[in-house]
């Protein structure tokens, strides 16, 4: 919602653009490959991630321009590294605010602060604030200039058939109406997905306690950017609020709303502004503010039980939805479109078969139901759902006030890359090797002169083979030899001596490593990955 | 006790003053705090812990 007098678009700090239909032309129903519905974060990067393979797409959005409903903002640290994949990274190191730390507060005194793990070995920050409008005006900036991706607003589909193999979907834009053949869809388009209510698919969870105003106001406040959390202020007595900092002086301000309130009234202009007035003057802000947008929120834990239907598969929003207090919405949707889009990749380019796609539901769905179970536990200290759980966490945030031990269980536990461990494609760990990174999780980042670790790695599969001996590695296998020396400080990192190797995905997970490797080993099991070959 | 122990332990105080229910969490927590205080076998400690609680209870 905007204040009375703008409208729906009317923003302080973003012009949106408008974009247009595509003209009548027989080109548009040539078949494609891959469909991607919405243009959101999500479908864009999953339409960048395939055209990094050389393959093409076809995006499809019904709307006109960027999203106006849905705000994420926090962009974690692999999110970056997924947007460096994709080329993309420039614009958003420019205009995102980088952070690591969290502050909570138990009426108005400091509880809690804690710190994301950050190091130089790093190369990105633990997390970014970025106006979701930037972060899809970023993407689509390079969608526009890639050719190998179709870009068709107000496009809607209006139907969807899958017979006999032959998958169409029916498409209406202001022009015309045709018919499109698709070998794959991904369903991109969000938390009121078209697709899923094409297929008359359901997302099953649950809805948790407490509902929230989130909004967005304009002022120049002189705060760093560090996710604040006041539990029990004076403007929300036994409520929450949560305040994060973005581009152009731009806050978020989500605060929680108790039972009493009526969310017809909660959601007017003038009790919004008195709610947000009560919140600045709870953080000592008394210079001037301007009201930006306004929505409401309530935590739900609901994802769909397959994120696959046939050549279906489901990314983003329109498979799960998770609360914010984990900051992974946006967050594992781009995930999602990564592992989905290097998979259709190798299967498009010939280089794997379609056994491979089998790990893409179980392994991102895994991801959300991670997820939820942090969520469950943020979102119960957050919004305490029933007597026991409130005087506990009431007695939690009194002590917190001189005990440091109790302030920790305020800790919203931003999250972590998913660790794909027990996964269809993740080999069990050598347990000879006494630390690094274990198969599943994402590689270590170190930091040389030279740059990087992530900056040697290739687009598609590498092999990071730690000795002074390196073996051939066939070149018509695409796997990319990445040699460590075993004196390097990388070796005693990863636990690695003369031979160990670590087998590593496209996406940066890793499928398996050997403390004394064998190479006909590796390549068997890197054949199983690619197509399923028994080994 | 490590922070995750802590956690589990808030968790497991939760659950059971639900379960007692909102009428009987009082003697229930009355309880538990001799129980603690016995185990605990000091008897200043356990005095000093009791001042510690009272206080910052204002709202």
């Amino acid at each position: 919602m905007r204040p009375f007098g703008r409208g729906e678009l009317d923003s302080l700090y973003f012009k949106y653009p408008l974009f247009s239909a595509p003209k009548v032309s027989a080109n548009k129903a040539t078949p494609v490959d891959v469909t991607i519905v919405g243009a959101g974060p999500i479908g864009l990067t999953a339409a960048l991630t395939l055209a990094r393979y050389g393959i093409r797409s076809v995006i499809l959005e019904a709307k006109n321009t960027f999203n106006d409903g849905s705000r994420a903002i926090c962009i974690a640290r692999q999110s970056f590294h997924i947007f460096e994949s994709i080329g993309v990274i420039e614009p958003f190191l420019k205009k995102a605010l980088g952070w690591s730390k969290g502050r909570s507060f138990y009426r108005g005194k400091q509880i809690l602060e804690f710190n994301m793990p950050d190091n130089d070995n790093q190369k990105y920050r633990p997390m970014y604030n970025l106006e979701q409008q930037f972060i899809e005006k970023f993407l689509h900036d390079a969608v526009k200039k890639n050719p190998l991706i179709d870009m068709r607003w107000q496009s809607k589909v209006e139907e969807i058939n899958i017979e006999n193999d032959i998958k169409k979907l029916s498409i209406t834009d202001v022009n015309e109406s045709y018919s499109l053949e698709s070998k794959w869809i991904l369903a991109a388009d969000g938390a009121n997905s078209t697709i899923r209510n094409l297929l008359k698919l359901r997302l099953n969870g649950q809805n948790l306690e407490g509902r929230y105003i989130i909004a967005d106001i304009h002022m120049k406040h002189d705060y760093p950017t560090v996710r604040r959390a006041l539990f029990d202020p004076d403007s929300r007595r036994n409520g929450t609020v949560l305040i994060h900092k973005q581009p152009e002086d731009i806050w978020r301000i989500d605060y929680q709303l108790n039972e009493k309130e009526d969310l017809s009234i909660a959601t007017k202009e003038n009790v919004v502004r008195e709610c947000i007035t009560g919140v600045l003057k709870d953080i000592g802000h008394t210079g001037p503010w301007d009201l930006e947008w306004w929505s409401t929120y309530s935590a739900n834990t609901l994802a769909l039980d397959n994120y696959r239907y046939g050549p279906i598969f489901f990314i983003g929003d329109s498979a799960h939805i998770v609360p914010i207090f984990g900051v992974r919405g946006l967050n594992n949707g781009l995930a999602d479109a990564q592992n989905i889009g290097w998979k259709l990749a190798y299967i498009l380019k010939g280089m794997a078969n379609e056994s491979l796609l089998e790990s893409y539901s179980p392994e991102r769905r895994g991801a959300t139901l991670d997820v939820f179970a942090n969520a469950l536990k943020s979102t119960r200290f957050m919004t305490p759902p029933t007597f026991g759980w409130l005087i506990m966490r009431d007695a939690a945030l009194s002590l917190a006030l001189r005990h440091e031990f109790a302030g920790a269980l305020a800790n919203p536990r931003q999250m972590e890359p998913y660790n794909y461990a027990d996964n269809l494609i993740t080999l069990n760990d050598d347990k000879t090797f006494t630390c690094g990174p274990a198969p599943g999780k994402v590689i270590e980042n170190f930091k040389t002169e030279g740059g990087f670790l992530s900056d040697r790695l290739d687009k598609g599969f590498n092999l990071i083979w730690f000795g002074l001996k390196v073996p051939a590695i066939e070149k018509k296998l695409n796997l990319n030899l990445i040699n460590i020396k075993p004196n390097h400080p990388i070796a005693q990192f990863y636990g690695a001596t003369e031979g160990s190797a670590y087998l590593i995905r496209p996406d940066m997970h890793i499928c398996g490593r050997w403390h004394k490797a064998d190479l006909s080993n590796i390549i068997s099991f890197y054949r199983f990955i690619l197509n399923g070959e028994k080994f | 006790m490590t922070n995750e122990e802590v956690e589990r332990f808030y968790e497991s105080m939760a659950n059971t003053i639900d379960q007692v229910g909102e009428k009987k969490a009082n003697i229930f927590l009355a309880k538990l705090t001799l129980l603690f205080a016995k185990n605990l076998n000091n008897f200043d400690k356990s005095i000093s812990l009791i001042e510690e609680a009272a206080l910052d209870l204002d709202s």
